[in-house]
C-alpha cells in the first residue's frame, strides 16, 4: 500500500527543506531587507508546496504505484527548484553557493526522512500502528530533531569555521546532485517496498544504505569544500611569497638609496661643523642623530636578513614599538634571501600586530634574538600580547573571526621551518609571547649568494 | 628562594637608578630575591672577578665601552648572562658575539625590563647544580645532571651516558629515572631515551645529534612534542 501522502506531510518536508538550507547558507552575504525576504520566500516556498501537492496529488492523483512514484519523484525535483528559487533570493551570492547549500540541506533532510522512515519500521514491526496520528507527529519530530542537530555539529559547525562556504569545483557539485537524485530515489523506493511484503530484516537493511548514501554526500561535499580551502590556501601562500619577493628588492632598494643619501648628509654635517662656531653646534648633533635613525641599517653579516630587520625596525619606530635584535645573521646563511625575508617578517609583522592595541605603550618591545647553537640555528621572539590565546599543535590560532583567511603567516612560517628540516614553536609565558624557530644549519653550505 | 646577583653598569645616575627601581619592582611583584650591584663603569667589573648572576650592561661607557668589557669577561666567565641597555642599537646587534641574552633600548621601561628578567630566570633556573646518586654494579656514583649526555634503555639496566665518555649502568625503569630527572633540561625522545638537551648538537633526520656526536631518534608517537620541548628550551622560553 502507497503511503499517503498529505499535504501538510508535503508541506512540512518543505519547511525541513527551507530550514536546512538556510542552515548552511547562513554565513552567506545577505541580500538588503534579508528578513522580508527570508519571511516572504518562506511564505511562497510553503505555498509553492500546497500548489504542487495539490496539482499532483488532488487534480493529477495518481493511483497505479508505478506512476505513483514517477509522480513523488518529480514532485521532489521541483522542491528542489523550489527551494533554490527561495534561497536565492535572500543571499547575494554565486548560484553554485546556493546550489550547494541547497545540496547539502536537501541530503540532511533526505537523511531525517530516511530515519524517520526506519523507526515507523520498527514501530510496525513491533505490533504498533505506524500510521497514527501520534506515532508519526513522535516520528518525525525525533527524526528531524536528531539527525538536524547532529548534522549541524558535524557538518555546519566545521564548515562555518574554515570560513565562509565559496564552491568552485562545479564538475564535482553537478555530481553530487546527481547523487542525491539517487538518494531520493532510494528513499521513495525503501517507501513503497513494504506494500510488496518485503520482510523487516531486509528494509531495514536498505533504509541503512540509505543513510549511509546520504552521510556520504554530505561527506563529499564537506570534502569538496575543504580541498577548496586547501587550494585557496596554496594559491593564497604563492601569491604571498611572490608578494613578499617583490617587497623585498623594494625593500632593498630603498635602503641602499636612503643609505647612500645619509652618507652624504653625513658628509655635509661634518662639514658644516668644520666651521668654527659659526654653526649651532647642538642643532648640527641632533641632525646628525636624526639622520643616524634613518641609517640605522640593521647589519647582520647577512644581508636578507638586513633588509627585512631594517624594514621592520623602521616599521616599528613608526608604530612606537621598541625592536631590539641580537641577531648573527650568519647562521641562517643557509636559508635563501626569500625564506628568511619571508620567516622573519611574518614573525615580526605578528609581534607587532600583537602589541599594536595595547594600551600600555610600555609594552610595546619586541625581543629578537637568533644565534648559533653548536649546530642549530636558533631564532627567538618575544613580545607582549593581550587577551586570550589558544594554541593549538604549538602553533597559535588566530582570534580574528573569519579564520579561513587569517593564520597564513604563521602557516607560512611553519612551512617554511619544515622545508628546512626545523620546528616551530610558540608559547605564552604570562603576558608575553615566545617564539621559537630551530633550524638544523647543514654541514656544506652553499654558497651565500650576495 | 635563590638570590640572584645582579649587576648594572650604567653611568648616567638616572638610568642607573631608574633601572634599579625597576629591578626592585620585579623582585616585589614575582617575589623573586634580588641583590642589586651597581658600578659607573665597566673597569671594577673585570679586575674584580666577582661573580654575578646577570648584568646590565651599558655599552656607552667612559674608558673601556661595554661590549670590550664583554669580550673581556667572556674570555674568563662563559656562564654570567648579559643583558646591554643602550640606544646604539646597531653595536648591540653584535651581541652574540658575547653570546648576551638581550638587549634593552634606552631609556628602559619597566616591561621591558621585566620580559627580559622572566627570561634571564628561566635560564638561571637551570643552574641548579644538581646531582644525582646512581647506584650501580659497582658501586655509588654522584653524578651532576650537566655531565649526563643521554639516558638509554639497556635490557633491564638503564645506561647513562655521560660527557666524559662513562657509560654508568643502572637497575631502573625509565619512567623512574624521567621521575627523577623531572626538573632537569632532559626531554623524553622515544620510550627508551632521555635525552639532556644542554648537550644537544643538532637536530636531523629523525633524530637528536648529541655533544658526543651520537644519534638518539625520535619515536614517532613523541616526536612533535618533543621538538616543541627542545625548541622552546634551546630558545629560552621554558
Amino acid at each position: 500500500m502507497a503511503e499517503r501522502i498529505t499535504s501538510y506531510g508535503l508541506v512540512f518536508v518543505m519547511a525541513q527543506l527551507l530550514f536546512a538550507a538556510h542552515l548552511f547558507a547562513r554565513q552567506q552575504p545577505r541580500r538588503d531587507g534579508f528578513v522580508t525576504r527570508l519571511w516572504a520566500s518562506s511564505a511562497a516556498g510553503l505555498a509553492a508546496a500546497l500548489g504542487i501537492w495539490w496539482v499532483a496529488f488532488s487534480w493529477f492523483a495518481p493511483t497505479s504505484q508505478p506512476s505513483f512514484a514517477i509522480t513523488e519523484f518529480v514532485v521532489f525535483c521541483l522542491f528542489f527548484a523550489v527551494v533554490v528559487a527561495c534561497v536565492g533570493q535572500c543571499y547575494a551570492t554565486s548560484v553554485w553557493n546556493v546550489l550547494f547549500c541547497c545540496a547539502a540541506g536537501y541530503t540532511v533532510q533526505n537523511l531525517s526522512s530516511g530515519a524517520d522512515g526506519a523507526i515507523r519500521l520498527v514501530v510496525q514491526a513491533s505490533g504498533f500502528d505506524a500510521n497514527s496520528l501520534a506515532i508519526s507527529v513522535a516520528s518525525i519530530v525525533i527524526s528531524t530533531v536528531v539527525v538536524y542537530l547532529a548534522c549541524y555539529h558535524v557538518f555546519v559547525q566545521p564548515m562555518e569555521q574554515s570560513g565562509v562556504v565559496d564552491v568552485r569545483d562545479r564538475p564535482t557539485l553537478l555530481l553530487v546532485a546527481a547523487v542525491i537524485l539517487v538518494d531520493i530515489l532510494f528513499d521513495m523506493t525503501n517507501k513503497m517496498l513494504p506494500g510488496y511484503g518485503v520482510p523487516l530484516s531486509m528494509l531495514l537493511a536498505l533504509r541503512t544504505g540509505h543513510c549511509v548514501a546520504c552521510v556520504l554526500t554530505l561527506v563529499v561535499e564537506f570534502e569538496m569544500l575543504y580541498n577548496r580551502q586547501l587550494q585557496g590556501e596554496m594559491t593564497a601562500f604563492s601569491r604571498m611569497m611572490r608578494e613578499e619577493e617583490k617587497q623585498y628588492r623594494l625593500s632593498k632598494e630603498s635602503i641602499e638609496a636612503i643609505n647612500i643619501k645619509c652618507h652624504d648628509l653625513k658628509h655635509q654635517i661634518r662639514h658644516l661643523r668644520g666651521y668654527d662656531g659659526s654653526a649651532d653646534a647642538e642643532a648640527l648633533r641632533d641632525l646628525e642623530r636624526e639622520v643616524g635613525i634613518y641609517d640605522a641599517a640593521v647589519k647582520t653579516g647577512n644581508d636578507a636578513l638586513d633588509v627585512i630587520l631594517t624594514e621592520k625596525g623602521l616599521l616599528c619606530e613608526h608604530e612606537g614599538i621598541d625592536l631590539s635584535c641580537i641577531a648573527d645573521g650568519s647562521c641562517v646563511a643557509f636559508m635563501s634571501p626569500a625564506d628568511t625575508y619571508s620567516l622573519f617578517g611574518n614573525a615580526l609583522d605578528n609581534a607587532i600586530e600583537a602589541e599594536r592595541d595595547l594600551d600600555a605603550p610600555d609594552k610595546r618591545g619586541i625581543s629578537l634574538n637568533v644565534r648559533r647553537s653548536a649546530d642549530l640555528a636558533l631564532i627567538h621572539v618575544e613580545n607582549y600580547f593581550s587577551g586570550p590565546l589558544s594554541f593549538a599543535g604549538g602553533l597559535p590560532q588566530t582570534t580574528k573571526p573569519d579564520a579561513g583567511n587569517h593564520g597564513f603567516g604563521t602557516k607560512s612560517m611553519q612551512l617554511i621551518a619544515q622545508r628546512y628540516g626545523g620546528t616551530l614553536t610558540a608559547r605564552a609565558q604570562g603576558e608575553v609571547f615566545c617564539l621559537d624557530v630551530m633550524l638544523p644549519i647543514p654541514k656544506l653550505e652553499p654558497p651565500v649568494a650576495r | 628562594m635563590a638570590t640572584y646577583q645582579i649587576l648594572i653598569v650604567e653611568d648616567d645616575p638616572d638610568e642607573s637608578d631608574r633601572l634599579r627601581s625597576y629591578l626592585e619592582r620585579y623582585a616585589a611583584e614575582h617575589g623573586k630575591d634580588l641583590h642589586v650591584t651597581t658600578y659607573d663603569n665597566a673597569v671594577p667589573l673585570i679586575e674584580s672577578r666577582r661573580e654575578f648572576d646577570l648584568i646590565f650592561l651599558d655599552i656607552n661607557l667612559p674608558g673601556i665601552s661595554g661590549m670590550e668589557a664583554a669580550q673581556l669577561l667572556r674570555a674568563y666567565d662563559e656562564t654570567t648572562l648579559i643583558v646591554f641597555v643602550t640606544d646604539l642599537a646597531q653595536y648591540a646587534v653584535k651581541g652574540y658575539e658575547v653570546n648576551a641574552l638581550d638587549f634593552v633600548v634606552k631609556p628602559a621601561n619597566y616591561y621591558g625590563i621585566s620580559m627580559r628578567m622572566d627570561k634571564a630566570i628561566r635560564v638561571l633556573r637551570r643552574r641548579s647544580g644538581r646531582s644525582v646518586t646512581l647506584s650501580a654494579h659497582g658501586g655509588l656514583h654522584v653524578v651532576p645532571l650537566a655531565e649526563i649526555v643521554y639516558v638509554e634503555v639497556a635490557n633491564h639496566d638503564l645506561a647513562y651516558h655521560l660527557a666524559s665518555g662513562d657509560v654508568v649502568r643502572v637497575r631502573g625503569t625509565m619512567a623512574a629515572a624521567a621521575g627523577e630527572l623531572a626538573d632537569g633540561p632532559f626531554v623524553r625522545v622515544s620510550n627508551s631515551h632521555l635525552v639532556n638537551m644542554d648537550h644537544i648538537a643538532s637536530v636531523r633526520d629523525g633524530a637528536v645529534v648529541t655533544s658526543d656526536g651520537g644519534n638518539v631518534f625520535f619515536s614517532r608517537a613523541r616526536k612533535r612534542d618533543a621538538l616543541a620541548t627542545i625548541a622552546s628550551y634551546l630558545g629560552g622560553s621554558i
